[in-house]
């Protein structure tokens, strides 16, 4: 038996068919993958980018000295070496940059010293704990201990 | 000239074809243009790979690190949104394990066990464990949340759907869909930071250097001698997550 061309056009057909859905797809997955897709990983690098810029609350030591150099000198000789100002004081880096304009809390010793020296059964027992109901209770801590050099 | 339909549709297909390979061919030249190439200037994406220490041995659960971690990310207030949280250990004699985080350390710790006889106790911190291989970026439908090639567990906020695969997916606990935002969120290492040369903010807070961070491919970073000179274990090693969050001091019963 002899074929025809007209005997398999319909597959020609479906081939065409076929190679145009590939096309739209190829074309959709340009058309909608973002530009920087791949620029790294299987993501938008973009993303990576926009990770970076994210803006910071906290300037970090190093950067309160220029401006406090007495109180980083007398804290860096002080059992409170190991501090960061911001531990105390918070996040200051808007501080930093606009000193005058951006005020930042002075902590009072009530809301602070107990996270740290409060005694505590699950807290290692070579950390310095006192008892706030014995050790001069009602009084002020900041009376005795310097903050930036409490001993 | 005039075309038939067929014609018509046959010139038009081609076009078509022609049109779509070239731009999927340019989309690739890009590709090759940037593949590698460092994001800023001063940041070299390749030669850094972050690792990050939790000294157990050494916190004593005051929370500083958990009201920074909130303040620097903008993390929501309520107690159970935490991208760093401070668990309570404490084991009592006949073998009883309890652990705990109340506001997830934030506001230190009470002294509950006071009247207990505990055998051991320790505050953990835990952090996103930044594993070579995230359970949570394998599930994401949308390619959302990725590992970058300096090691750091990410998420893209505009392409995030908020569907919470990813924090169903975490063995750890690390993620929490955020309330305003409505997409995942989770430490970042402060990705904002480090590559900036600043330290994460629980890093720079934290009084007594249980935490550290430092770039792995660095023989002499923080992190490299911290790794060196204790005995390190992951958290869950059995799953084959591979953490890069790396605990000294860990006991059995602490998962
Ligand atoms: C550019 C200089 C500059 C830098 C950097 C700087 N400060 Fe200040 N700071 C000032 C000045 C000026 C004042 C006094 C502001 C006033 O009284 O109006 C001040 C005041 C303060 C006060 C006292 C606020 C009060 O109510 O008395 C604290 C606490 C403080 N700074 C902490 C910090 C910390 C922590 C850092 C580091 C993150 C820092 N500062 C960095 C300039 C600076
Ligand atoms: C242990 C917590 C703690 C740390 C760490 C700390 N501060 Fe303070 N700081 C305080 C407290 C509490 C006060 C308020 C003192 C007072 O009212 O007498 C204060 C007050 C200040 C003041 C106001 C002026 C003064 O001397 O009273 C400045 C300025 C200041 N701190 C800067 C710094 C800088 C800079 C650092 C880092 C080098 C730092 N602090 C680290 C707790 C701390
Ligand atoms: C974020 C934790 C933290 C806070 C808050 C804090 N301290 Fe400390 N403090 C420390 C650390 C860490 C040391 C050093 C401990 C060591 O040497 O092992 C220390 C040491 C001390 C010492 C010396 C103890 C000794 O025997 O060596 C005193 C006293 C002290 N702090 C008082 C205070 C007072 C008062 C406040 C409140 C204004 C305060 N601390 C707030 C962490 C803190
Ligand atoms: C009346 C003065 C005074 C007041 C108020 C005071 N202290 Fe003390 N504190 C001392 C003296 C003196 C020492 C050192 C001698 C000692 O170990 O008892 C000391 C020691 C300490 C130590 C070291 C304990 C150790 O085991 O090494 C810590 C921590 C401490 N104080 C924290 C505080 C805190 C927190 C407050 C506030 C609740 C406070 N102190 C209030 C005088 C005071």
């Amino acid at each position: 038996m002899k074929y025809s061309y007209k005997d398999y056009k319909h597959l020609l057909r479906l081939l065409a068919i076929f190679l145009l859905g590939v096309g739209v797809f190829l074309i959709a997955r340009a058309l909608f993958t973002p530009a920087s897709f791949g620029e790294f990983g299987h993501y938008r690098g973009d993303s990576l980018r926009e990770n970076m810029g994210f803006a910071a609350e906290y300037a970090g030591m190093a950067a309160c000295k220029k401006c406090h150099e007495a109180v980083y000198t007398k804290k860096s000789k002080s059992k409170h070496k190991g501090l960061s100002c911001e531990t105390c004081h918070g996040p200051a880096l808007r501080h930093s940059l606009e000193p005058k304009k951006e005020k930042i809390v002075k902590p009072g010793s009530k809301d602070l010293c107990h996270l740290c020296h409060s005694i505590n059964s699950v807290r290692r027992k070579d950390f310095p704990q006192v008892d706030f109901k014995k050790h001069n209770p009602g009084e002020d801590c900041l009376a005795c201990h310097d903050s930036h050099d409490p001993l | 000239m005039k075309y038939n339909r067929k014609e018509f549709l046959k010139i038009a297909g081609k076009f078509v074809l022609i049109g779509g390979f070239a731009k999927i061919l340019k989309a690739n030249k890009l590709f090759a243009a940037v593949a590698g190439k460092p994001v800023n200037k001063e940041y070299d994406i390749k030669s850094n790979l972050w690792g990050y220490g939790i000294d157990i041995s050494k916190c004593i659960g005051c929370g500083r690190c958990v009201d920074a971690c909130k303040k620097e990310n903008n993390v929501p207030k309520e107690p159970f949104f935490f991208r760093t949280w401070v668990e309570r250990y404490g084991i009592l004699e006949n073998g009883e394990v309890k652990v705990d985080s109340p506001n997830g350390g934030l506001n230190g710790f009470t002294d509950k066990y006071k009247d207990e006889k505990l055998v051991k106790k320790y505050f953990v911190p835990k952090i996103c464990n930044h594993c070579e291989h995230p359970p949570c970026v394998q599930v994401c439908p949308v390619g959302a949340t990725y590992t970058t090639p300096d090691g750091v567990t990410l998420v893209d906020r505009k392409y995030c759907i908020g569907c919470r695969y990813c924090i169903q997916a975490c063995p750890y606990g690390a993620r929490y869909l955020h309330p305003k935002l409505h997409v995942a969120d989770k430490c970042s290492l402060c990705y904002h930071r480090i590559t900036k040369g600043l330290l994460p903010a629980c890093v720079e807070v934290c009084p007594v250097k249980a935490r550290i961070v430092g770039n792995l491919k660095d023989p002499n970073s923080e992190i490299k001698k911290f790794l060196n000179a204790n005995d390190i274990q992951v958290l869950k090693p059995h799953l084959g997550t591979k953490p890069k969050i790396y605990y000294k001091g860990m006991d059995k019963e602490i998962f």
